[in-house]
């Protein structure tokens, strides 16, 4: 039996128009890879992030103020109420606040975060006849003011201090621009625990940052 | 056989390389500019819309990037003696920006080089007619505008951009 199969031929004249033709494919795909090589003008320029955060607490500068709980009288137990305490800081409305005014300036998307140290509680100031008594700052809650409905979260809420090293007060992000948030804190003392008779001094901490 | 499948691949690979090289040439061809007197431009001194130091207005909303003068020289050998279109080109996708109406690059140019502003992404003619040197030299005075709310971009880092040109064979 035959068996036929396809024979090519190729003559000398005709291996070497193959060659010629594959060298021609391979320059040809060089040159489109040399191509597409080309550089560019590179225009740049220093715009890092712009970072500037203001927190004011009460007065300017660095006067710190006084809010004064004044437990006596009639709010003395048994008939025992909440306490407002009055600042002897910048005048506010309501009167006897605090105002706390935070403003930060950015370039782009930043988390801005203010948190308040309470931690240490109210000591008896020696002398006055409370011993060593502290009272912890969780007897102290707040309620907020001048809160922009639309945008709470850019807002002080009312609370109580925790008595931690780093209660939250806002956390926010900000794309971008300048942001001021201020509110007015009327503080209250709530005069549900009865405590040696004394003078009690303490100091809470405000601290902004942006991580 | 297996020679002439190779051979047929090959073929069949440069068609398709061919194919995409006009279709590449009929959407623009990118430009060589890398002989460019200046391949890196340093804006120093960035504003805000207001004209000041953008690191001095709290309330700035824009920043203004004051390029000046930048030369771009044109690799045109391939096209000497035919009839193009030469487009400016703002890359769509820029480092840090959240948004390509964010960026908006302006330019006016002398001789015969048109004027004009783009977004990223935009592709904008700026000279037509033919080709007739293996060089083109173009100038444009540029100015960036960055819209700040719209830019993410990490501390001590830089902005930047690389606008181009591209060529199209008018048929």
């Amino acid at each position: 039996m035959q068996t036929y199969r396809p024979l090519h031929c190729y003559s000398g004249l005709n291996r070497l128009h193959r060659l010629a033709v594959k060298r021609l494919y391979l320059g040809l795909l060089i040159s489109l890879l040399l191509v597409s090589d080309v550089w560019a003008v590179f225009i740049f320029a220093p715009l890092q992030n712009r970072r500037s955060l203001a927190l004011q607490v009460g007065s300017a500068g660095n006067t710190v103020n006084t809010v004064v709980f004044d437990v006596s009288g009639m709010t003395l137990a048994p008939n025992s109420v909440p306490v407002t305490g009055i600042s002897d800081g910048p005048n506010t409305t309501p009167a006897g606040g605090v105002e706390v005014t935070l403003e930060a300036g950015l370039f782009a998307q930043t988390q801005v975060i203010l948190t308040v140290d309470s931690s240490a509680g109210l000591s008896c100031v020696g002398g006055s006849g409370c011993g060593s008594t502290i009272i912890p700052f969780n007897t102290v809650s707040w309620t907020s003011f001048n809160n922009d409905a639309t945008y709470p979260t850019f807002d002080i809420q009312d609370g109580v201090f925790t008595g931690g090293s780093s209660q939250t007060l806002t956390n926010y992000y900000v794309n971008g621009g300048s942001v001021t948030m201020s509110n007015v804190l009327l503080f209250e003392y709530d005069n549900a625990t009865l405590y040696p008779s004394g003078q009690y001094q303490g100091r809470v901490t405000f601290t902004a940052s942006m991580p | 056989m297996k020679r002439l499948l190779a051979r047929g691949r090959l073929a069949a690979l440069v068609v398709v390389l061919v194919s995409s090289l006009l279709t590449s040439a009929s959407a623009g061809t990118r430009l060589d500019d890398s002989t460019s007197p200046r391949s890196r431009v340093e804006v120093a001194r960035v504003l805000s819309e207001r004209g000041q130091l953008l690191e001095n207005d709290l309330y700035a909303r824009y920043a203004v990037l004051r390029v000046g003068q930048v030369d771009y020289r044109l690799a045109m050998a391939a096209y000497v003696g035919q009839q193009v279109k030469i487009y400016y080109v703002i890359p769509p996708h820029i480092n840090g920006l959240l948004s390509p109406d964010a960026l908006k690059v302006s330019w006016s140019a002398g001789n015969d080089i048109a004027g004009g502003f783009a977004h990223a992404g935009d592709r904008v003619l700026v000279w037509s007619g033919l080709s007739d040197a293996a060089w083109k030299l173009v100038t444009l005075d540029l100015t960036i505008q960055v819209e700040l709310e719209k830019l993410h971009q990490d501390a001590n880092t830089y902005f930047g951009i690389e606008p181009y040109f591209e060529v199209e064979i008018m048929l």
